[in-house]
């Protein structure tokens, strides 16, 4: 068993934190790994990447050859697209829907969605949203690891040993946690997946995600609020044109 | 070596054996750099290379497996590359390099094996011109970055090992984006620096910059932006007490020599973005820079250039402290405006705070 994961996002998004916590899991877990970060990563605002392997054998390249990739995992949507011809046929992305718009050329974010749905193996966090309601904004880092957490074969969930290692001396003197946006992260994940396995298109499923609060998000409830969704459309354009967010169980108790 | 030492991997650990116990040399001419004494330090390395050679001859980490009649020699990182896209059942023979000098013996006995070697190696093509020669081998094709099976120049990686060994590319999930907008590496949001870069944009909007004010939204001129030991080095400036910013001697110039240097230095030596990892400065180089470097300033050292003395302004009646604040625009303007019509050396000197190390001062 081999995993090839491509991390990326913008310099001072914590990629090489994102790294930190699977290559000290994935060696808690019993598996060799190596990592590589592409030069330039200290390069903030500019594009970066790391390249992350581990498996139950001995890795050879340091670097994730074309085409290998299990998973692209990346904190900014358009930097997905940077990076996914690294992809196996049968790989996924793993993704922030947050822009970080610093380039004048910047596309539509609802057409780089679209791409992202085209592609179909993916699972879209608005990390903004939820690092915000975990109450560590900086840790947008940890909502996309939360998101692929299902994706990878070990127990992620950062140590505290570990999130004190990849965290400024000033977040940890804050006493922020990384492991509520995890837990968050985690959570929206796998409900948004819920939402698409129940047949919601991916464009309609980040806009909804986006309207339920984060802190109340379950899994469980994905299939409900897809077959509820698919039985009458109105409840989505109803949940969506809300002025505030609906907490996660109300598909169960509908107003 | 730059991809290794960017490169991490588990490591097993054991008991930590006793501290070497400490020999101290009495050659003690041998740490003192004089052409003498290296004349006999290089006389001493020549005498060790037999040795050296005999040990990579001997080494269990130059490993020859004799095969088929196709050959490679995979040097050091190649080798993993190589690994990355073979299977145990390859019909290669295959020597695999990670200890030098180069061992001459084992390349012999392979190069009498095979009809035609791929050499893999990352950087130069040492091992492959050594291995052809000046004139080539007689009956044996040797393959490589000189003759275009692997690319001349660049990094190697194991896509374009996998193309010079001949094997199909793997299947992707996408085809790369051709048209993606590019992002640089920026300034810090807010970082004062901005404030000396913009001025020199409205200069000579046109031309380019090296580092972080490669970003576009900046378009910054045409002043060539480095650090300070960047620069000295660049110029090949004698500086014995290298170090950010610390010059103790600018690069040569006179008034033959039109050039403009624009210094944009921070008082916290860190790495981009406040981040740790800088050298702390010393005490006296604080005691030394500390009163100017509090404050933003843009200094100007006119003429030929001389020892660094923050105090000392090169320029007479350049303003005292200028700020190079976005209040100070136009002024700021002004002054690169008149180092650019100097004909002569000049070195601009933008000195800032760090708004990431301020940010956590407060934090």
């Amino acid at each position: 068993m081999q995993t090839n994961i491509i991390l990326a996002g913008v310099g001072g998004q914590g990629i090489l934190s994102i790294a930190y916590v699977i290559d000290n899991a994935a060696l808690d877990a019993g598996f060799h790994f190596k990592q590589a970060e592409v030069h330039g990563m200290a390069q903030r605002g500019g594009a970066v990447q790391s390249h992350l392997r581990y498996g139950d054998g001995p890795i050879h390249s340091d670097l994730v050859p074309t085409g290998r990739a299990d998973l692209v995992l990346s904190v900014e949507p358009l930097e997905v697209m940077r990076y996914w011809h690294y992809l196996s046929p049968d790989g996924w992305v793993v993704a922030s829907v947050t822009p970080y718009v610093n380039i004048p050329d910047y596309p539509e974010l609802d057409g780089l969605i679209e791409d992202l749905a085209e592609f179909g193996r993916v699972v879209l966090v608005d990390s903004n949203l939820i690092a915000r309601a975990a109450g560590n904004l900086r840790a947008q880092n940890m909502v996309v690891v939360g998101a692929a957490a299902p994706l990878l074969h070990f127990r992620t969930r950062p140590s505290r040993s570990t999130s004190r290692c990849c965290s400024p001396a000033r977040v940890r003197r804050r006493s922020t946690s990384t492991s509520a946006p995890f837990r968050l992260g985690r959570a929206a994940g796998l409900f948004f997946r819920g939402l698409v396995d129940g047949g919601i298109s991916i464009p309609d499923a980040v806009r909804l995600c986006r309207k339920i609060d984060p802190a109340t998000v379950d899994p469980a409830h994905g299939p409900a609020w897809a077959a509820a969704i698919r039985g009458d459309r109105r409840l989505l354009d109803q949940v969506l044109t809300g002025e505030s967010t609906v907490p996660c169980d109300r598909v169960a108790a509908p107003a | 070596m730059t991809r290794l030492a960017h490169s991490r991997s588990g490591v097993a650990t054991r008991e930590p054996r006793p501290q070497n116990a400490l020999h101290p040399t009495r050659e003690i001419r041998k740490w003192t750099l004089l052409p003498s004494n290296a004349r006999v330090q290089y006389r001493h390395l020549i005498d060790k290379q037999p040795e050296l050679l005999r040990r990579a001859e001997d080494s269990v980490h130059n490993r020859l497996n004799l095969a088929g009649r196709r050959g490679v020699i995979a040097c050091g990182i190649a080798n993993n590359y190589f690994l990355e896209n073979v299977d145990d059942g390859h019909d290669l023979s295959v020597l695999s390099l990670a200890q030098y000098p180069v061992p001459a013996g084992r390349i012999r006995r392979l190069v009498e094996h095979v009809d035609d070697l791929l050499v893999l190696e990352d950087g130069y093509p040492v091992v492959e011109n050594m291995v052809r020669g000046l004139f080539g081998l007689n009956g044996v094709r040797i393959r490589g970055r000189m003759t275009g099976e692997v690319p001349r120049t660049g990094e190697l990686n194991p896509d374009l090992v996998r193309s010079a060994l001949e094997l199909p590319p793997h299947p992707t999930a996408h085809q790369p984006s051709p048209s993606l907008a590019g992002r640089p590496p920026a300034l810090c949001k807010g970082c004062p620096h901005t404030d000396t870069f913009r001025p020199s944009t409205r200069l000579s909007p046109n031309s380019r910059t090296r580092r972080s004010s490669a970003n576009r939204l900046l378009h910054a001129g045409s002043v060539s932006a480095a650090r300070g030991d960047s620069l000295l080095r660049r110029h090949g400036g004698e500086h014995r007490h290298g170090g950010r910013g610390r010059a103790r001697r600018l690069p040569p110039g006179g008034r033959r020599h039109r050039r403009q240097h624009l210094l944009a230095r921070r008082h916290h030596a860190a790495a981009v973005g406040g981040a740790a990892g800088g050298q702390p400065q010393s005490d006296r180089a604080r005691q030394r820079h500390g009163r100017h470097d509090r404050h933003p300033a843009l200094d100007v050292d006119r003429g030929r250039p001389r020892p660094h003395h923050p105090g000392r302004r090169g320029r007479p009646g350049a303003p005292a402290d200028h700020r190079t604040t976005p209040a100070n625009h136009a002024a700021n303007v002004q002054i690169l405006r008149d180092e650019l019509a100097w004909d002569g050396t000049s070195v601009i000197i933008a000195r800032r705070t760090c708004l990431e190390a301020i940010k956590r001062k407060v934090s």
